[in-house]
């Protein structure tokens, strides 16, 4: 190599190690937030999976197991049911289960490219709650890899649910919502917001 | 602009004879006196709403202007339909690589369509919006080159013009202008302009231009600091949420959902604290025309006691924190980007009205 243009090289490789690592948006972590809606008789919980670039692999691995580049609605299905199972939630301390309601999964392509969020929703019945003081705790327990949680609670659409505090780990896997009951109502709040 | 009034007539003195055709005279001239002059400049009698038809009209012109420069072809790409919602809410903080936008690129446009579109910007954002708008693109610039690999595209000709609806004074019309670290959709109906839902980021936070230091969200995070700091104790410890804040809760895409309020709520703030979190919120808001912000600003006056202002991370200035101001005319959050560099040169923030994202309540969809 001539001289001068290992010199070159050298220099440019130098400036390289010496330029700001630019970072601008997330790389190698899936985003994973969740909102919580709260009501008399149902936990409503959605999920939005937001996978970096460098991180959908991990996601392909559990959304498309026979890899052929299309996800299928069974394994949409697969996928959010894997999913459930990783996601602890309790009411007034008794374990309650989530069931998948729906999926949107986008394709494989728009994942990679960056453009992508899965969302998952899910449902736990309960018993209608009585009149009274209650808590909610859940844990998010799936990770395909290095993650970023967030979670938070909506505004109830019954207006017999009042949310009184919330409470998270630092890193935002546990979340823990003290919510009241008041007795059935029929005064209807006008324009409740919801969710979704 | 001030009511002006002009008397016509001699001036009178006080114990100047009067007769009937004297008095009816001066009773017209006094009327006549209220009215605005029509002569000269517009020193048109300005109401509020009358200063804000004003700035739209000031925003279609310069956005015919800018039409006015492209071909056909260019138009089609650039005018979509105003209840597109696909293209309306096709807006991210994610760069051109990682993410598909639709409209024109400015990098595409000539010397002179380019001029165009950022005279529209200035005609359609006020004199500091403009200048923030300006610094995300410039701090954007900074990042061309030293990426992380080519799939990335920064700089500033990787920002989009698009419009839904044709502008106009009296129809509802939208102009939407993004691209990494910024999404603006400034949307008008008639005398009425919104900026709900749009989203400001930076990175780097703060970079030399032409020998001055600039800090795009500069004005925002200091004021965030003022305010958490200028709480006592009781009200700063409500204010401060226990769990780390590493993005936006509703940021792109998380449309038209209502979080549960948290953190202290701007009822139990003294005068001088409410004022500074309306300072803070007129950072966003006051990227409108200063008409059309006051408008937004009195609806979250007006809102205020049922305003929470929550917090996340270290209180000394310049560290890497999160906030959020949420209440029913208003949503913001601003989240440093810890990505593994130094979090506080990487922020996004996100502006939204739970009450009138798009202006929707104008426009009735």
């Amino acid at each position: 190599m001539a001289p001068r243009l290992g010199h070159a090289l050298l220099l440019l490789g130098l400036l390289c190690g010496l330029l700001p690592r630019v970072s601008a948006h997330r790389l190698e972590e899936v985003l994973q937030g969740a909102l919580i809606r709260i009501e008399p008789d149902r936990i409503h919980l959605e999920l939005d999976l937001t996978p970096a670039v460098a991180t959908v692999h991990r996601l392909e691995r559990d959304l498309n197991p026979n890899r052929d580049d299309l996800i299928s609605d069974p394994e949409a299905a697969a996928f959010s049911r894997t999913v459930a199972q990783r996601l602890q939630l309790r009411v007034d301390g008794r374990s309650i289960a989530l069931r998948r309601v729906h999926e949107a999964v986008p394709a494989l392509d728009a994942l990679r490219d960056g453009d992508g969020v899965v969302h998952l929703v899910f449902e736990a019945p309960l018993p209608r709650l009585e009149p009274g003081e209650h808590r909610l705790e859940w844990h998010n327990g799936y990770r395909p890899g290095p993650s970023v949680y967030l979670t938070h609670a909506v505004m109830p659409e019954s207006p017999e649910v009042r949310i009184r505090h919330q409470e998270r780990s630092r890193d935002q896997r546990r979340h823990r919502i003290r919510f009241s009951v008041s007795e059935a109502t029929t005064d209807l709040r006008p324009g409740t917001p919801s969710s979704r | 602009m001030l009511w002006r009034f002009r008397i016509c007539g001699p001036k009178l003195h006080l114990n100047a004879p009067m007769n009937s055709t004297t008095t009816s005279l001066l009773l017209l001239c006094a009327g006549l006196a209220w009215l605005p002059s029509t002569l000269g400049p517009a020193y048109a009698a300005e109401t509020p709403a009358a200063t804000a038809a004003a700035a739209n009209a000031r925003a279609v012109t310069a956005a015919r202007a800018f039409l006015d420069t492209l071909d056909a072809p260019m138009r089609q790409a650039a005018v979509f339909a105003f209840r597109d919602e696909a293209q309306r809410q096709r807006w991210s903080n994610l760069p051109s690589g990682l993410y598909a936008r639709k409209g024109l690129r400015l990098g595409d446009l000539k010397a002179p369509q380019r001029k165009a579109a950022m005279d529209l910007l200035a005609a359609a954002l006020s004199p500091e919006g403009y200048q923030k708008v300006v610094g995300i693109l410039e701090g954007d610039e900074t990042l061309r080159g030293g990426g992380p690999g080519g799939r990335l595209i920064f700089g500033r000709d990787e920002y989009f013009v698009s419009f839904l609806g044709q502008p106009s004074t009296t129809e509802p019309w939208s102009l939407q202008f993004g691209g990494h670290h910024l999404a603006l959709n400034l949307t008008w109906v008639g005398d009425r302009g919104t900026l709900a839902p749009s989203h400001t980021a930076t990175q780097p936070a703060r970079f030399t231009l032409d020998g001055k230091t600039v800090r795009p969200l500069g004005k925002e995070t200091d004021l965030g600091f003022e305010l958490i700091n200028a709480l006592d104790e009781s009200a700063r410890k409500k204010a401060i949420l226990g769990a780390q804040f590493r993005d936006l809760v509703l940021g792109p895409g998380q449309e038209y959902r209502t979080l549960v309020p948290e953190g202290v709520p701007a009822s139990s703030l003294t005068e001088p604290q409410q004022k500074l979190l309306l300072d803070l919120i007129h950072q966003w808001v006051g990227i409108l025309p200063e008409a059309a912000a006051a408008a937004r600003m009195a609806e979250i006056r007006a809102t205020l006691n049922d305003t929470w202002f929550a917090w996340s991370g270290p209180t000394r200035p310049g560290s890497a924190a999160y906030f959020r101001i949420q209440g029913p005319a208003v949503f913001i959050e601003l989240a440093p980007q810890n990505l593994g560099g130094d979090p506080t040169q990487h922020l996004h923030t996100i502006y939204r009205d739970p009450a009138n994202e798009y202006g929707r309540k104008w426009w009735k969809p």
